[in-house]
């Protein structure tokens, strides 16, 4: 149950993350590297500045600006945003190995971090947040006319656009709030979990968020608890693997292969076909251009 | 602008490719774990950079080193490693497995009198440089050179290292059971192979030579490269009630030491003396002293003692043990029996097991034999 | 939304060229900024990608493995398909490769090749099914997949069953027995590590672009990949085209695979990390998606690749040609921004050039 609370919401941030960007019709499978950017620049700015809070601020700021790229070049530029987001993840990739090394000298980890403080059960502030954010974004989307406004745009663009609405300027919203709560779970994953950076951070927990919207039917709390079912079932297998004594049997990689094939198994069981946004990954043009 | 500055690149590649080197130029590569990996490829850069050259790496390049500054970890303060007056060593970094090779080649092609190979993933690579290049000097850690069989060779022109982590782990198994008062004791491995498995056969038979009734509970994270994978096991193994966890698992047991460190338990560090870490929470280091065999190596090199062929090194060599031990968490009978069973298991009187086969086997020795003051009999 | 994603650089292929000079060119700054010499580090990089045999070998090895994932990514691009499980293919059919390597006999190098195809292939139609059958998104399949098959074959396979058996207690080998000689890909030149990767991924590049622009399968999957609806109304099996070319993507990507063990290591290592199936997606992307464009596309990230562990000598770390890499696809993502240049070397005229699709589905 503890580790359930630790380990989950960077996945829960992440994936809440993605919602928000393609249920305003942009697919963001830049994910990853918008975390990887934000891990980064919390342990740098918590290193700088000895807070871990200023950190957080900087691992979030870092993963907007990061989603700032994606919208200008698949909004502004209409560029697909399969291949936009790709490349962030590709850029984030080399670029924060690049600056970890020209910045502290080390391919490896960062030097220590100041991490967040932990209350008496050994949590840290963001593993509450992890289960009263998913609840007010939820509230947020479906029952506010901004939430109204985020749907309508990624289901009927044009039919918002008719309305008022200014489709292009409200989805560059909506990617850069993804790109802030990316950035989040990327800096929860440094200065919240570890105190510290490593080089391959996230280790694609950007693309376990995907699977995690995916599963979770695009909604807040699906999502969530897709992150939330993800965690349990790796602390599941960890206890399964000790009970078994899989060590001597050397079958450990077979129980780590689990949770993963067990996603998988459940996807394929089709709890329902899952359904994205309808306007979700197609371009935007305004008319009169 | 680009095409200008392919001309002047290209211009410039024709006037610098064949740059001589000062002499006695030490060339080292390191293996994925790459630099600040706080184990053992900062332990063979320990012995190149601090030792063999007194130099200090940041972030700007090399700095000379204050001689105030000079300060070695734990178990070494006692022996001396004067500074060998080599230059600027040449590092390099691999990325991927095939790029151990080109990197090797590129170390002999720039010079150096001594490319050092930290790894047993670079052999295959040291194999083939040192085949081609028979003038050229290689030191090997981690692994001896091995036939096209997969059988264990020799090359005249390579030193081969490797260490009884076994033994070495052995004594971390009998200061952990010592120390426990949960009877229960954690061991987490990286990726599970025989290397590792080595730590973990002399790990758990040290533990039940001292102490038959502790259970150790085992765990492979899979990985070496996942901090938070090393978090989580740790975690776990707390929480089932461990009060010591030993971690061979690279930049996954910093995540251990973590998990450590927020439980306010104790953590059995590895490779080098990682007390700097956790100092509260780390009862002691099982060292490979991938530092002083590199520092040898140069050394040899500059005399002109250096050698190929294998070199096995363990406790009698001095190549692995046991850092400082934390005085605050062992019991204070603890540095008298370990240092009975160091001197047991050099003597033969007691043998770790390197495999799991070997420990299935594995019968402890009676305590009585070896005058332990802590063990505990079994029955 | 699919057939669109090479829409820029099929039409100017001079997009991915200015992507790639501006990529050089930003990372040129980038060395500058941070207090290196660039000059030095280019002609570096130009050395240890192209200076002499051995760089030429290395630029070879690498380049073969990046066409074929790269391959791998663009055909399964071709039906609509977004591979990110080349990673996982490529490791079983590395694996295939090394078990298969083992036995002795005159055919073991095309046997090795072959059982590493398959079972690339298998690995790679599973999403391909669960995508027609159970309406499972290739991208959350392939990312799972990819975990399952480096758990199962590092953690488990080369761990255990397949493990060598290395000889007594003061000798770790890690991963499997070593291949037979006759599975070795033939090199050809002294001092270099050029072999018949290379070739055979150009020969498969040419049979690919065959498959593709010349062939009535190739018509349908593109056919497929452009609305598969539609493809099912004019009579084509979409669902079972599908597969078909998630099987050959696979089988690319399970023969790149070979390509490392039977050329380069000779057996399965016991740490295997290549990062080549993520890098065959950049690869596809910047190569436009055709295979002519891959192959060139592969070539040059190849050569920085390579030039990458010259470039250390300048105090560059090598990850930095990930970065160029990454530039690179963020550029070609991006043709709008070469968009006012084009109009004026052309007088004005956007041809050939169109915007991307406005707000229909698909």
């Amino acid at each position: 149950m503890n580790a359930i609370l630790d380990f989950a919401p960077p996945l829960v941030f992440a994936a809440l993350g993605g919602v928000l960007s393609e249920r305003a019709g942009v697919v963001n499978i830049g994910l990853e590297g918008m975390m990887r950017f934000g891990a980064f620049a919390a342990a740098a700015g918590a290193i700088w500045t000895g807070s871990p809070w200023f950190g957080l601020l900087c691992g979030a700021l870092a993963g907007a600006a990061a989603a700032a790229v994606h919208a200008l070049l698949s909004l502004r530029f209409r560029a697909d945003q399969v291949v936009s987001g790709i490349a962030l993840n590709l850029v984030a990739l080399g670029l924060v190995t690049y600056l970890l090394q020209s910045l502290f000298g080390s391919s490896g980890v960062s030097p220590e971090a100041p991490s967040l403080p932990r209350d008496r059960y050994g949590h840290t502030a963001l593993a509450y947040a992890a289960l009263v954010v998913p609840v007010l974004f939820h509230l947020w989307l479906s029952h506010t006319a901004a939430g109204l406004r985020v749907r309508a745009v990624g289901e009927h663009p044009r039919a918002a656009a008719t309305l008022g609405v200014r489709v292009l300027s409200l989805r560059a919203w909506c990617v850069l709030g993804s790109g802030l709560l990316a950035g989040l779970g990327g800096a929860t994953l440094s200065v919240g979990i570890l105190g510290q950076f490593d080089s391959r951070m996230p280790a694609g927990q950007g693309f376990m968020a995907l699977a995690a919207m995916v599963f979770g039917k695009w909604t807040p709390l699906g999502a969530a608890g897709a992150a939330f079912f993800f965690a349990a079932a790796d602390a599941l297998q960890r206890q399964l693997s000790f009970s078994l004594h899989a060590a001597d049997l050397r079958l450990e990689g077979v129980f780590l292969a689990l949770p993963y094939a067990l996603t998988l198994l459940v996807l394929a069981l089709g709890i329902g076909r899952t359904r994205a946004p309808a306007a979700d990954g197609v371009p935007y043009e305004p008319e009169g251009r | 602008m680009t095409l200008r500055t392919l001309g002047i690149s290209l211009l410039v590649l024709l006037c610098g490719c064949k740059k001589t080197q000062a002499a006695h130029t030490v060339g080292l590569a390191l293996d994925v774990g790459g630099r600040g990996d706080q184990s053992f490829n900062d332990g063979a850069l320990r012995g190149l950079e601090t030792m063999a050259a007194g130099l200090r790496y940041t972030a700007r390049g090399y700095e000379p080193l204050p001689d105030a500054e000079y300060a070695l970890p734990g178990d070494l303060r006692d022996r001396p490693f004067p500074h060998l007056g080599i230059p600027q060593p040449l590092v390099l970094a691999g990325k991927a497995q095939e790029d151990y090779e080109p990197n090797l080649q590129l170390l002999v092609d720039q010079g150096t009198e001594l490319s050092i190979a930290v790894g047993f993933m670079m052999e295959p690579a040291v194999r083939a440089v040192a085949a081609r290049n028979p003038s050229a000097r290689f030191l090997l850690l981690d692994s001896p050179v091995l036939d096209g069989k997969g059988k264990p060779t020799v090359l005249p022109n390579v030193r081969a290292v490797v260490f009884r982590e076994n033994e070495g782990s052995f004594l971390a198994g009998a200061l952990a059971a010592e120390t426990t008062k949960t009877q229960k004791i954690g061991f987490v491995g990286g990726m599970q192979l025989p290397l590792i498995r080595k730590f973990e056969a002399g790990f758990r038979a040290g533990v039940m030579q001292v102490n038959p009734k502790a259970e150790v509970l085992v765990a492979y994270t899979g990985t070496f490269d996942d901090e938070k994978k090393g978090v989580e096991i740790g975690q776990d193994l707390y929480g089932r009630g461990c009060d010591v966890v030993f971690h061979a698992a690279g930049l996954d047991g910093l995540g251990v030491i973590k998990a450590a460190q927020q439980a306010g338990k104790m953590v059995i560090g590895v490779d080098s003396d990682q007390s700097h870490v956790a100092p509260r929470n780390i009862l002691t280091s099982m060292v490979k002293h991938a530092d002083v065999a590199v520092y040898l190596a140069v050394k040899d090199v500059m005399e002109g003692k250096f050698a190929g062929g294998d070199l096995v090194l363990g406790l009698r060599e001095g190549g692995v043990g046991l850092a400082q031990v934390n005085a605050a968490l062992a019991p204070p009978d603890a540095m008298a029996d370990l240092e009975k069973l160091r001197a047991a298991l050099i003597a033969g009187k007691v043998t770790a097991p390197a495999t799991l086969d070997e420990l299935a086997k594995f019968v402890p020795a009676a305590p009585a034999a070896l005058g332990l003051a802590h063990a505990v009999a079994a029955h | 939304m699919r057939d669109k994603l090479f829409a820029p650089a099929r039409d100017p292929l001079w997009s991915a060229v200015a992507a790639v000079a501006c990529s050089l060119l930003v990372s040129f700054l980038a060395i500058a900024a941070t207090g290196r010499d660039p000059v030095a580090g280019f002609g570096n990089l130009l050395a240890g990608a192209l200076g002499g045999p051995g760089p030429l070998g290395e630029t070879a090895i690498k380049s073969a493995v990046l066409i074929l994932t790269g391959l791998s990514v663009a055909v399964a691009f071709t039906v609509g398909l977004f591979n990110i499980g080349a990673e996982g293919q490529l490791i079983w059919g590395g694996l295939a490769a090394a078990v298969a390597g083992r036995f002795d006999n005159p055919l073991a190098l095309p046997l090795s090749l072959l059982s590493a195809a398959l079972a690339g292939a298998a690995w790679g139609v599973l999403p391909g099914l669960l995508k027609v059958r159970r309406g499972v998104h290739e991208v959350i399949s392939t990312i799972l997949l990819n975990w399952i098959a480096i758990h199962l074959v590092h953690g488990w396979l080369v761990a255990g069953p397949l493990a060598a058996a290395g000889g007594g207690a003061s000798i770790s080998v890690a991963g499997t027995e070593p291949i037979v000689h006759a599975a070795w890909l033939p090199r050809f030149f002294p001092g270099s590590r050029f072999d018949l990767g290379f070739p055979l991924a150009l020969l498969i590049a040419a049979g690919v672009w065959f498959l593709l622009t010349r062939t009535r399968r190739g018509f349908e999957w593109r056919a497929v990949g452009a609305g598969p609806e539609a493809a099912q109304a004019s009579g084509i099996p979409a669902a079972r085209r599908v597969c078909e070319a998630m099987a050959l993507s696979g089988a690319l990507a399970g023969l790149a695979g070979a390509l490392l063990i039977l050329g380069t290591e000779h057996k399965y290592p016991g740490v295997f990390r290549t990062g080549y199936g993520f890098d065959g997606i950049a690869v596809a992307l910047v190569g436009g998606g055709s295979a002519a464009g891959t192959a060139v596309a592969g070539l040059f990230f190849g050569a920085v690749r390579a030039g990458s562990t010259r470039l250390q000598l300048s105090g560059i770390h090598p990850s930095f040609a990930e970065l160029i890499q990454g530039i690179a696809v963020l550029l070609v993502a991006a043709p709008r921004i070469f968009l006012p240049l084009w109009k004026k070397l052309r007088g004005g005229e956007a041809s050939g050039f169109r915007p991307q699709a406005s707000g229909e589905r698909r």
